[in-house]
Protein backbone atom coordinates (compact mmCIF):
# COMPACT_ATOMS: atom_id res chain seq x y z
CA UNK A 1 0.00 0.00 0.00
CA UNK A 2 1.18 3.53 -0.74
CA UNK A 3 1.75 6.02 2.05
CA UNK A 4 -1.65 7.05 3.41
CA UNK A 5 -0.84 10.72 2.84
CA UNK A 6 -0.62 9.97 -0.88
CA UNK A 7 -4.33 9.20 -0.69
CA UNK A 8 -6.87 11.93 -1.23
CA UNK A 9 -8.69 13.36 1.76
CA UNK A 10 -11.89 11.55 0.79
CA UNK A 11 -10.04 8.27 0.31
CA UNK A 12 -8.49 8.64 3.73
CA UNK A 13 -11.92 9.27 5.23
CA UNK A 14 -13.51 6.37 3.38
CA UNK A 15 -10.65 4.00 4.22
CA UNK A 16 -10.83 4.86 7.90
CA UNK A 17 -14.62 4.50 7.89
CA UNK A 18 -14.46 1.13 6.19
CA UNK A 19 -11.75 -0.15 8.53
CA UNK A 20 -9.31 -0.56 5.68
CA UNK A 21 -7.04 2.09 7.19
CA UNK A 22 -6.36 2.35 10.89
CA UNK A 23 -6.72 5.96 12.04
CA UNK A 24 -3.91 5.65 14.56
CA UNK A 25 -1.57 4.41 11.86
CA UNK A 26 -2.70 7.24 9.60
CA UNK A 27 -1.90 9.76 12.31
CA UNK A 28 1.50 8.25 13.02
CA UNK A 29 2.33 8.09 9.32
CA UNK A 30 1.34 11.74 8.97
CA UNK A 31 3.54 12.85 11.83
CA UNK A 32 6.44 10.84 10.38
CA UNK A 33 5.98 12.31 6.94
CA UNK A 34 5.95 15.85 8.30
CA UNK A 35 9.18 15.10 10.14
CA UNK A 36 10.83 13.53 7.10
CA UNK A 37 9.65 15.82 4.34
CA UNK A 38 8.87 19.31 5.58
CA UNK A 39 12.41 20.62 5.99
CA UNK A 40 12.95 22.19 2.56
CA UNK A 41 9.58 23.94 2.44
CA UNK A 42 9.08 24.87 6.12
CA UNK A 43 5.31 24.60 5.93
CA UNK A 44 4.64 23.23 9.42
CA UNK A 45 5.47 25.23 12.55
CA UNK A 46 4.00 23.00 15.25
CA UNK A 47 2.91 19.35 15.40
CA UNK A 48 0.68 17.84 18.06
CA UNK A 49 1.47 14.20 18.69
CA UNK A 50 -0.27 13.95 22.04
CA UNK A 51 -3.12 16.41 21.43
CA UNK A 52 -3.99 14.86 18.07
CA UNK A 53 -3.92 11.38 19.62
CA UNK A 54 -6.34 12.64 22.25
CA UNK A 55 -8.58 14.19 19.59
CA UNK A 56 -8.55 10.89 17.76
CA UNK A 57 -9.47 8.94 20.87
CA UNK A 58 -12.44 11.24 21.42
CA UNK A 59 -13.36 11.77 17.76
CA UNK A 60 -17.05 11.38 16.99
CA UNK A 61 -18.28 9.62 13.91
CA UNK A 62 -18.33 12.15 11.15
CA UNK A 63 -17.34 12.73 7.53
CA UNK A 64 -13.70 13.29 8.48
CA UNK A 65 -13.47 10.75 11.28
CA UNK A 66 -9.81 10.10 12.08
CA UNK A 67 -8.46 12.26 9.25
CA UNK A 68 -5.51 14.56 10.05
CA UNK A 69 -5.95 18.22 9.12
CA UNK A 70 -3.50 21.10 9.47
CA UNK A 71 -4.68 24.61 10.32
CA UNK A 72 -3.18 28.03 9.71
CA UNK A 73 -1.57 29.86 12.62
CA UNK A 74 -4.64 32.11 12.99
CA UNK A 75 -6.98 29.80 14.89
CA UNK A 76 -7.19 29.20 18.62
CA UNK A 77 -6.79 25.58 19.64
CA UNK A 78 -7.55 24.40 23.17
CA UNK A 79 -3.85 23.79 23.72
CA UNK A 80 -2.31 26.60 21.67
CA UNK A 81 -2.84 30.32 21.03
CA UNK A 82 -2.57 31.45 17.41
CA UNK A 83 0.51 33.52 16.59
CA UNK A 84 -0.21 34.93 13.12
CA UNK A 85 3.25 34.01 11.87
CA UNK A 86 4.69 36.31 14.52
CA UNK A 87 5.96 35.82 18.08
CA UNK A 88 2.39 36.44 19.33
CA UNK A 89 -0.90 37.53 17.88
CA UNK A 90 -1.63 41.21 18.47
CA UNK A 91 -5.28 40.74 19.41
CA UNK A 92 -4.55 38.92 22.66
CA UNK A 93 -6.36 35.72 21.60
CA UNK A 94 -5.28 32.86 23.83
CA UNK A 95 -5.78 29.11 23.65
CA UNK A 96 -9.39 28.06 23.21
CA UNK A 97 -11.93 26.55 20.88
CA UNK A 98 -12.07 28.53 17.66
CA UNK A 99 -15.04 27.89 15.40
CA UNK A 100 -12.74 26.18 12.92
CA UNK A 101 -11.46 23.84 15.63
CA UNK A 102 -15.01 23.08 16.73
CA UNK A 103 -16.20 22.36 13.21
CA UNK A 104 -13.23 20.09 12.51
CA UNK A 105 -13.63 18.28 15.82
CA UNK A 106 -17.37 17.81 15.27
CA UNK A 107 -16.64 16.29 11.84
CA UNK A 108 -14.33 13.79 13.52
CA UNK A 109 -11.12 15.31 12.17
CA UNK A 110 -7.82 15.44 14.02
CA UNK A 111 -5.85 18.69 14.14
CA UNK A 112 -2.34 17.40 13.60
CA UNK A 113 -0.35 20.59 12.97
CA UNK A 114 -0.27 24.35 12.59
CA UNK A 115 1.02 25.76 9.34
CA UNK A 116 3.40 28.60 8.57
CA UNK A 117 2.06 31.91 7.33
CA UNK A 118 3.15 35.37 6.25
CA UNK A 119 3.74 37.57 9.30
CA UNK A 120 0.40 38.97 10.57
CA UNK A 121 -1.18 37.80 7.32
CA UNK A 122 0.22 40.88 5.65
CA UNK A 123 1.64 39.47 2.44
CA UNK A 124 0.95 37.29 -0.57
CA UNK A 125 4.35 35.61 -0.67
CA UNK A 126 4.95 33.82 2.65
CA UNK A 127 8.61 34.80 2.66
CA UNK A 128 8.30 36.85 5.88
CA UNK A 129 7.46 34.86 9.00
CA UNK A 130 8.70 34.46 12.54
CA UNK A 131 9.21 30.81 11.60
CA UNK A 132 11.23 31.56 8.50
CA UNK A 133 10.16 31.65 4.86
CA UNK A 134 7.93 29.02 3.34
CA UNK A 135 8.73 27.63 -0.12
CA UNK A 136 6.54 25.99 -2.72
CA UNK A 137 7.22 22.26 -2.97
CA UNK A 138 7.57 22.75 -6.73
CA UNK A 139 10.75 24.71 -6.08
CA UNK A 140 11.48 25.48 -2.42
CA UNK A 141 13.61 28.47 -3.40
CA UNK A 142 10.41 30.12 -4.59
CA UNK A 143 7.55 31.48 -2.51
CA UNK A 144 4.73 29.23 -1.35
CA UNK A 145 2.48 32.29 -1.33
CA UNK A 146 0.72 34.04 1.45
CA UNK A 147 -0.52 34.45 3.75
CA UNK A 148 -1.66 30.81 4.01
CA UNK A 149 1.56 29.57 2.40
CA UNK A 150 2.19 26.81 4.90
CA UNK A 151 -1.25 25.32 4.34
CA UNK A 152 -0.70 25.36 0.58
CA UNK A 153 2.78 23.89 0.76
CA UNK A 154 1.82 21.20 3.28
CA UNK A 155 -0.95 19.94 1.00
CA UNK A 156 1.17 20.14 -2.15
CA UNK A 157 4.00 18.25 -0.43
CA UNK A 158 1.46 15.63 0.66
CA UNK A 159 2.16 16.10 4.34
CA UNK A 160 -1.60 16.35 4.84
CA UNK A 161 -4.44 16.00 2.37
CA UNK A 162 -6.36 18.91 3.79
CA UNK A 163 -5.50 22.18 5.48
CA UNK A 164 -7.46 25.22 6.54
CA UNK A 165 -6.36 28.65 5.40
CA UNK A 166 -7.76 32.13 5.69
CA UNK A 167 -8.19 34.74 2.99
CA UNK A 168 -8.38 38.48 3.70
CA UNK A 169 -6.96 39.70 0.41
CA UNK A 170 -6.32 36.51 -1.55
CA UNK A 171 -4.45 34.61 1.16
CA UNK A 172 -5.90 31.18 0.37
CA UNK A 173 -5.91 31.64 -3.36
CA UNK A 174 -2.37 32.93 -3.98
CA UNK A 175 -0.72 30.01 -2.16
CA UNK A 176 -3.11 27.60 -3.86
CA UNK A 177 -1.90 29.00 -7.18
CA UNK A 178 1.78 29.03 -6.20
CA UNK A 179 1.62 25.48 -4.79
CA UNK A 180 -0.56 23.92 -7.50
CA UNK A 181 -3.48 23.01 -5.25
CA UNK A 182 -7.16 23.88 -4.93
CA UNK A 183 -8.03 26.66 -2.49
CA UNK A 184 -11.48 28.05 -1.77
CA UNK A 185 -12.26 31.28 0.04
CA UNK A 186 -15.75 30.77 1.34
CA UNK A 187 -18.35 33.52 1.34
CA UNK A 188 -17.67 35.96 4.15
CA UNK A 189 -19.39 34.93 7.38
CA UNK A 190 -20.16 31.35 6.38
CA UNK A 191 -17.84 30.07 9.10
CA UNK A 192 -18.22 31.74 12.52
CA UNK A 193 -15.28 33.96 13.36
CA UNK A 194 -14.62 33.28 17.03
CA UNK A 195 -11.07 32.26 17.79
CA UNK A 196 -9.86 33.55 14.41
CA UNK A 197 -7.31 36.29 14.93
CA UNK A 198 -8.72 38.41 12.11
CA UNK A 199 -12.30 37.56 12.89
CA UNK A 200 -12.99 41.28 13.25
CA UNK A 201 -12.23 41.92 9.60
CA UNK A 202 -14.83 42.52 6.94
CA UNK A 203 -12.58 40.95 4.32
CA UNK A 204 -11.31 37.68 5.77
CA UNK A 205 -12.82 34.22 5.56
CA UNK A 206 -11.50 30.72 6.22
CA UNK A 207 -11.58 27.98 3.64
CA UNK A 208 -10.29 24.59 2.58
CA UNK A 209 -6.98 23.96 0.83
CA UNK A 210 -6.75 20.53 -0.76
CA UNK A 211 -5.32 18.79 -3.78
CA UNK A 212 -8.56 18.76 -5.74
CA UNK A 213 -12.10 20.07 -5.71
CA UNK A 214 -13.76 16.94 -4.33
CA UNK A 215 -11.49 17.07 -1.28
CA UNK A 216 -12.07 20.81 -0.95
CA UNK A 217 -15.81 20.16 -1.00
CA UNK A 218 -15.49 17.58 1.77
CA UNK A 219 -13.43 19.89 3.97
CA UNK A 220 -15.65 22.88 3.17
CA UNK A 221 -18.69 20.89 4.24
CA UNK A 222 -17.03 20.27 7.59
CA UNK A 223 -16.19 23.97 7.96
CA UNK A 224 -19.65 25.26 7.09
CA UNK A 225 -21.45 22.39 8.81
CA UNK A 226 -23.75 21.48 5.94
CA UNK A 227 -23.62 19.56 2.65
CA UNK A 228 -22.38 21.41 -0.41
CA UNK A 229 -24.38 19.96 -3.24
CA UNK A 230 -22.55 18.79 -6.33
CA UNK A 231 -24.12 19.69 -9.65
CA UNK A 232 -23.20 19.42 -13.28
CA UNK A 233 -21.13 22.39 -14.38
CA UNK A 234 -21.24 21.71 -18.09
CA UNK A 235 -24.44 23.74 -18.51
CA UNK A 236 -23.13 26.76 -16.62
CA UNK A 237 -22.01 30.06 -18.13
CA UNK A 238 -18.44 31.23 -17.60
CA UNK A 239 -17.65 34.93 -17.80
CA UNK A 240 -14.07 35.75 -18.74
CA UNK A 241 -12.91 39.13 -17.44
CA UNK A 242 -10.41 39.86 -20.17
CA UNK A 243 -9.02 43.04 -18.57
CA UNK A 244 -7.15 40.84 -16.09
CA UNK A 245 -5.04 39.52 -18.97
CA UNK A 246 -3.69 43.02 -19.72
CA UNK A 247 -0.57 42.71 -17.56
CA UNK A 248 0.13 39.03 -17.06
CA UNK A 249 3.13 36.78 -17.62
CA UNK A 250 2.72 35.23 -21.10
CA UNK A 251 2.93 31.65 -19.85
CA UNK A 252 0.31 32.31 -17.16
CA UNK A 253 -1.94 33.95 -19.75
CA UNK A 254 -1.60 30.98 -22.11
CA UNK A 255 -2.30 28.35 -19.41
CA UNK A 256 -5.40 30.21 -18.25
CA UNK A 257 -6.63 30.64 -21.81
CA UNK A 258 -6.09 26.95 -22.37
CA UNK A 259 -8.05 26.07 -19.21
CA UNK A 260 -10.95 28.23 -20.35
CA UNK A 261 -10.88 26.47 -23.71
CA UNK A 262 -11.01 23.10 -21.91
CA UNK A 263 -14.05 24.33 -19.95
CA UNK A 264 -15.69 25.41 -23.19
CA UNK A 265 -15.00 21.97 -24.67
CA UNK A 266 -16.43 20.50 -21.48
CA UNK A 267 -19.75 22.14 -22.24
CA UNK A 268 -19.63 25.52 -20.53
CA UNK A 269 -20.82 28.53 -22.43
CA UNK A 270 -17.96 31.01 -22.36
CA UNK A 271 -18.48 34.72 -22.82
CA UNK A 272 -16.49 37.86 -22.08
CA UNK A 273 -17.77 40.23 -19.41
CA UNK A 274 -16.70 43.63 -18.12
CA UNK A 275 -16.32 44.53 -14.47
CA UNK A 276 -16.54 48.21 -13.61
CA UNK A 277 -14.63 49.85 -10.81
CA UNK A 278 -11.51 47.67 -10.87
CA UNK A 279 -9.03 50.56 -10.95
CA UNK A 280 -9.16 51.16 -7.19
CA UNK A 281 -9.49 47.56 -6.01
CA UNK A 282 -5.79 47.15 -5.28
CA UNK A 283 -5.34 50.17 -3.02
CA UNK A 284 -8.74 49.72 -1.39
CA UNK A 285 -7.91 46.15 -0.43
CA UNK A 286 -4.48 47.11 0.90
CA UNK A 287 -5.83 50.00 2.96
CA UNK A 288 -8.69 48.03 4.44
CA UNK A 289 -6.51 45.01 5.21
CA UNK A 290 -4.06 47.13 7.11
CA UNK A 291 -6.38 49.57 8.77
CA UNK A 292 -9.24 47.31 9.84
CA UNK A 293 -6.73 45.49 12.03
CA UNK A 294 -5.39 48.53 13.81
CA UNK A 295 -8.18 49.06 16.39
CA UNK A 296 -7.90 45.44 17.50
CA UNK A 297 -4.14 45.33 17.93
CA UNK A 298 -3.16 45.77 21.56
CA UNK A 299 -0.31 48.31 21.81
CA UNK A 300 1.10 46.63 24.91
CA UNK A 301 1.49 43.34 23.04
CA UNK A 302 3.10 45.08 20.10
CA UNK A 303 5.51 46.85 22.43
CA UNK A 304 6.56 43.51 23.92
CA UNK A 305 7.28 41.85 20.57
CA UNK A 306 8.35 44.84 18.49
CA UNK A 307 12.01 43.82 18.45
CA UNK A 308 11.06 40.39 17.08
CA UNK A 309 8.80 41.67 14.33
CA UNK A 310 10.43 41.80 10.90
CA UNK A 311 11.81 45.21 9.88
CA UNK A 312 9.44 45.20 6.92
CA UNK A 313 6.41 44.41 9.08
CA UNK A 314 7.41 47.06 11.60
CA UNK A 315 7.86 49.74 8.95
CA UNK A 316 4.66 48.88 7.09
CA UNK A 317 2.62 49.09 10.28
CA UNK A 318 3.94 52.63 10.67
CA UNK A 319 3.37 53.45 7.01
CA UNK A 320 -0.31 52.57 7.34
CA UNK A 321 -0.61 55.09 10.14
CA UNK A 322 0.02 57.77 7.52
CA UNK A 323 -2.95 56.75 5.38
CA UNK A 324 -5.45 59.61 5.11
CA UNK A 325 -8.80 58.86 6.72
CA UNK A 326 -10.55 60.14 3.61
CA UNK A 327 -8.87 57.38 1.58
CA UNK A 328 -10.29 54.77 3.92
CA UNK A 329 -13.73 56.36 3.63
CA UNK A 330 -13.45 56.23 -0.14
CA UNK A 331 -12.77 52.51 -0.05
CA UNK A 332 -16.38 52.13 1.11
CA UNK A 333 -17.53 53.59 -2.18
CA UNK A 334 -15.14 51.44 -4.18
CA UNK A 335 -16.50 48.48 -2.34
CA UNK A 336 -20.10 49.44 -3.09
CA UNK A 337 -19.13 49.91 -6.72
CA UNK A 338 -17.49 46.51 -7.18
CA UNK A 339 -20.18 44.69 -5.22
CA UNK A 340 -22.82 46.10 -7.54
CA UNK A 341 -20.63 45.35 -10.57
CA UNK A 342 -20.36 41.73 -9.46
CA UNK A 343 -24.12 41.44 -9.02
CA UNK A 344 -24.62 42.71 -12.56
CA UNK A 345 -21.94 40.43 -14.03
CA UNK A 346 -23.17 37.39 -12.12
CA UNK A 347 -26.68 37.98 -13.36
CA UNK A 348 -25.35 37.25 -16.85
CA UNK A 349 -23.01 34.35 -16.06
CA UNK A 350 -22.63 31.79 -13.26
CA UNK A 351 -18.91 32.04 -12.63
CA UNK A 352 -16.23 34.59 -13.51
CA UNK A 353 -12.66 33.64 -14.43
CA UNK A 354 -9.24 35.22 -14.79
CA UNK A 355 -5.64 34.33 -13.87
CA UNK A 356 -5.22 33.89 -10.12
CA UNK A 357 -1.78 35.41 -9.94
CA UNK A 358 -0.28 37.44 -12.77
CA UNK A 359 2.99 35.56 -12.58
CA UNK A 360 4.39 32.26 -11.27
CA UNK A 361 5.80 32.07 -7.74
CA UNK A 362 8.70 34.50 -7.34
CA UNK A 363 12.04 33.71 -5.67
CA UNK A 364 12.03 33.89 -1.87
CA UNK A 365 15.23 35.89 -2.06
CA UNK A 366 13.59 38.58 -4.17
CA UNK A 367 9.79 38.31 -4.30
CA UNK A 368 9.20 40.43 -7.37
CA UNK A 369 7.47 39.44 -10.58
CA UNK A 370 8.23 40.30 -14.19
CA UNK A 371 5.17 41.49 -16.05
CA UNK A 372 4.77 43.15 -19.46
CA UNK A 373 4.56 46.51 -17.63
CA UNK A 374 7.82 45.90 -15.76
CA UNK A 375 9.08 44.49 -12.48
CA UNK A 376 6.74 44.74 -9.51
CA UNK A 377 6.57 43.45 -5.94
CA UNK A 378 4.50 40.25 -6.03
CA UNK A 379 2.13 41.67 -3.39
CA UNK A 380 1.34 44.67 -5.55
CA UNK A 381 0.66 42.51 -8.59
CA UNK A 382 -1.33 39.82 -6.82
CA UNK A 383 -3.78 41.95 -4.89
CA UNK A 384 -5.11 43.45 -8.11
CA UNK A 385 -6.29 39.97 -9.10
CA UNK A 386 -7.49 38.67 -5.72
CA UNK A 387 -8.72 41.64 -3.72
CA UNK A 388 -12.10 42.11 -5.37
CA UNK A 389 -13.51 38.93 -3.81
CA UNK A 390 -12.56 40.19 -0.37
CA UNK A 391 -13.96 43.66 -0.86
CA UNK A 392 -17.19 42.09 -2.10
CA UNK A 393 -17.43 39.10 0.26
CA UNK A 394 -18.07 36.65 -2.58
CA UNK A 395 -16.64 33.12 -2.70
CA UNK A 396 -13.61 32.63 -4.90
CA UNK A 397 -11.08 29.93 -5.57
CA UNK A 398 -7.88 29.03 -7.35
CA UNK A 399 -7.94 25.83 -9.38
CA UNK A 400 -4.74 24.30 -10.79
CA UNK A 401 -4.65 24.80 -14.55
CA UNK A 402 -1.12 24.17 -15.74
CA UNK A 403 2.60 24.59 -15.33
CA UNK A 404 5.13 26.99 -16.76
CA UNK A 405 8.12 25.75 -18.71
CA UNK A 406 10.03 25.79 -15.41
CA UNK A 407 7.41 23.47 -13.93
CA UNK A 408 5.89 26.11 -11.69
CA UNK A 409 2.14 25.87 -11.08
CA UNK A 410 -0.48 28.21 -12.54
CA UNK A 411 -3.95 28.73 -11.06
CA UNK A 412 -7.21 29.84 -12.62
CA UNK A 413 -9.24 32.24 -10.48
CA UNK A 414 -12.96 31.49 -10.27
CA UNK A 415 -15.46 33.84 -8.62
CA UNK A 416 -19.15 33.23 -7.97
CA UNK A 417 -22.22 34.80 -6.39
CA UNK A 418 -22.41 35.05 -2.58
CA UNK A 419 -24.74 32.03 -2.44
CA UNK A 420 -22.85 29.88 -4.92
CA UNK A 421 -19.77 28.42 -3.23
CA UNK A 422 -20.73 25.04 -4.65
CA UNK A 423 -20.66 26.28 -8.24
CA UNK A 424 -16.97 27.08 -7.93
CA UNK A 425 -16.25 23.51 -6.88
CA UNK A 426 -18.42 22.20 -9.72
CA UNK A 427 -16.46 24.23 -12.28
CA UNK A 428 -13.14 23.17 -10.78
CA UNK A 429 -14.21 19.53 -11.02
CA UNK A 430 -15.19 20.03 -14.64
CA UNK A 431 -11.75 21.51 -15.30
CA UNK A 432 -10.13 18.49 -13.66
CA UNK A 433 -12.14 16.15 -15.88
CA UNK A 434 -11.44 18.18 -18.98
CA UNK A 435 -7.70 18.05 -18.31
CA UNK A 436 -7.59 14.38 -17.31
CA UNK A 437 -6.63 15.47 -13.79
CA UNK A 438 -3.16 16.25 -15.12
CA UNK A 439 -2.67 19.25 -12.82
CA UNK A 440 -4.34 18.11 -9.60
CA UNK A 441 -2.66 14.70 -9.62
CA UNK A 442 0.81 15.99 -10.44
CA UNK A 443 3.22 15.61 -7.52
CA UNK A 444 6.06 18.06 -6.98
CA UNK A 445 9.64 16.73 -7.15
CA UNK A 446 9.95 16.83 -3.39
CA UNK A 447 6.96 14.49 -3.07
CA UNK A 448 8.15 12.16 -5.81
CA UNK A 449 11.65 11.87 -4.38
CA UNK A 450 10.74 10.67 -0.91
CA UNK A 451 7.62 8.77 -1.87
CA UNK A 452 9.70 6.05 -3.50
CA UNK B 1 5.93 63.92 -3.21
CA UNK B 2 9.62 63.15 -3.86
CA UNK B 3 11.28 60.48 -1.70
CA UNK B 4 13.13 63.03 0.41
CA UNK B 5 9.99 65.02 1.00
CA UNK B 6 8.07 61.88 1.86
CA UNK B 7 10.64 60.81 4.42
CA UNK B 8 10.58 64.22 6.08
CA UNK B 9 6.79 64.13 6.15
CA UNK B 10 6.69 60.56 7.48
CA UNK B 11 9.18 61.29 10.25
CA UNK B 12 7.38 64.45 11.33
CA UNK B 13 3.89 62.93 11.18
CA UNK B 14 4.82 59.77 13.05
CA UNK B 15 6.84 61.62 15.68
CA UNK B 16 3.81 63.85 16.24
CA UNK B 17 1.88 60.63 16.95
CA UNK B 18 4.59 59.57 19.38
CA UNK B 19 5.87 56.82 17.09
CA UNK B 20 9.61 56.44 16.77
CA UNK B 21 11.05 55.90 13.32
CA UNK B 22 14.52 54.86 12.28
CA UNK B 23 16.33 54.82 8.96
CA UNK B 24 15.17 51.28 8.15
CA UNK B 25 11.56 52.30 8.75
CA UNK B 26 11.98 55.29 6.49
CA UNK B 27 13.63 53.27 3.75
CA UNK B 28 10.89 50.62 3.77
CA UNK B 29 8.16 53.25 3.94
CA UNK B 30 9.69 55.06 0.97
CA UNK B 31 9.53 51.88 -1.08
CA UNK B 32 5.92 51.30 0.01
CA UNK B 33 5.05 54.87 -0.87
CA UNK B 34 6.58 54.42 -4.31
CA UNK B 35 4.49 51.30 -4.85
CA UNK B 36 1.17 52.23 -3.26
CA UNK B 37 1.28 56.04 -3.13
CA UNK B 38 0.14 56.55 -6.75
CA UNK B 39 -2.86 54.26 -6.24
CA UNK B 40 -3.80 56.05 -3.04
CA UNK B 41 -3.49 59.43 -4.73
CA UNK B 42 -5.64 58.19 -7.63
CA UNK B 43 -8.25 57.03 -5.15
CA UNK B 44 -8.18 60.41 -3.44
CA UNK B 45 -8.52 62.19 -6.79
CA UNK B 46 -11.23 59.95 -8.21
CA UNK B 47 -14.68 61.35 -8.70
CA UNK B 48 -16.84 58.90 -6.79
CA UNK B 49 -19.64 61.39 -6.24
CA UNK B 50 -22.02 59.35 -8.40
CA UNK B 51 -21.45 56.15 -6.46
CA UNK B 52 -24.21 55.68 -3.90
CA UNK B 53 -23.18 54.45 -0.48
CA UNK B 54 -24.40 50.97 0.35
CA UNK B 55 -26.65 51.57 3.32
CA UNK B 56 -27.34 47.96 4.27
CA UNK B 57 -23.82 46.69 3.72
CA UNK B 58 -23.36 43.04 4.65
CA UNK B 59 -20.41 41.20 3.09
CA UNK B 60 -22.17 37.87 3.52
CA UNK B 61 -24.75 38.70 0.88
CA UNK B 62 -25.25 40.63 -2.33
CA UNK B 63 -26.14 44.30 -2.15
CA UNK B 64 -29.84 44.91 -2.45
CA UNK B 65 -29.55 48.27 -4.20
CA UNK B 66 -27.97 47.39 -7.52
CA UNK B 67 -29.76 50.06 -9.53
CA UNK B 68 -28.07 53.34 -10.36
CA UNK B 69 -24.48 54.15 -11.23
CA UNK B 70 -21.57 52.23 -9.89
Amino acid sequence: MSHPQDLSLRDQAQSVASGELDATELLEATLSRIEERDGPVNSIVDVFASESARMLAEAPDGPLHGVPIAVKDMFALPWRAPRDGAPRNLEGIGPGESAVYQRLRDAGAVVVAVTNMHEFGAGSTGHVSAYGPCGTPWNPARCAGGSSGGSGAAVAARLVAGAVGTDGGGSIRYPASYCGITGLKLTWGLVPSHGYTHGFASLGAPGPMCRDAADARLLAEALVGRPMEQRRASNLKLGVVRSFWDDVDPEVAERCDSAIERLREGGMEVTEVQLEGLEHVRISTVLRLGLEASPYAKPEIYAEIEEEVSPVGRALSKYLMLAPAVAMARTELVRAQVRRALVRALAEVDVLAWPMTPAPPPPIESPVVQLPSGTHPADYANVHHGGIANLAGVPAMSAPCGFTGDRLPVGLHLVAHWRENERLLDVAELLEQATDRAFVDAAPPLAQKTAA
Amino acid sequence: MDPEGFQAYARAALERMGVEVDEVDLAVMSVAEGVYGPGRDALLAADLSEVPREHDFDPSRAPSDVGGPG
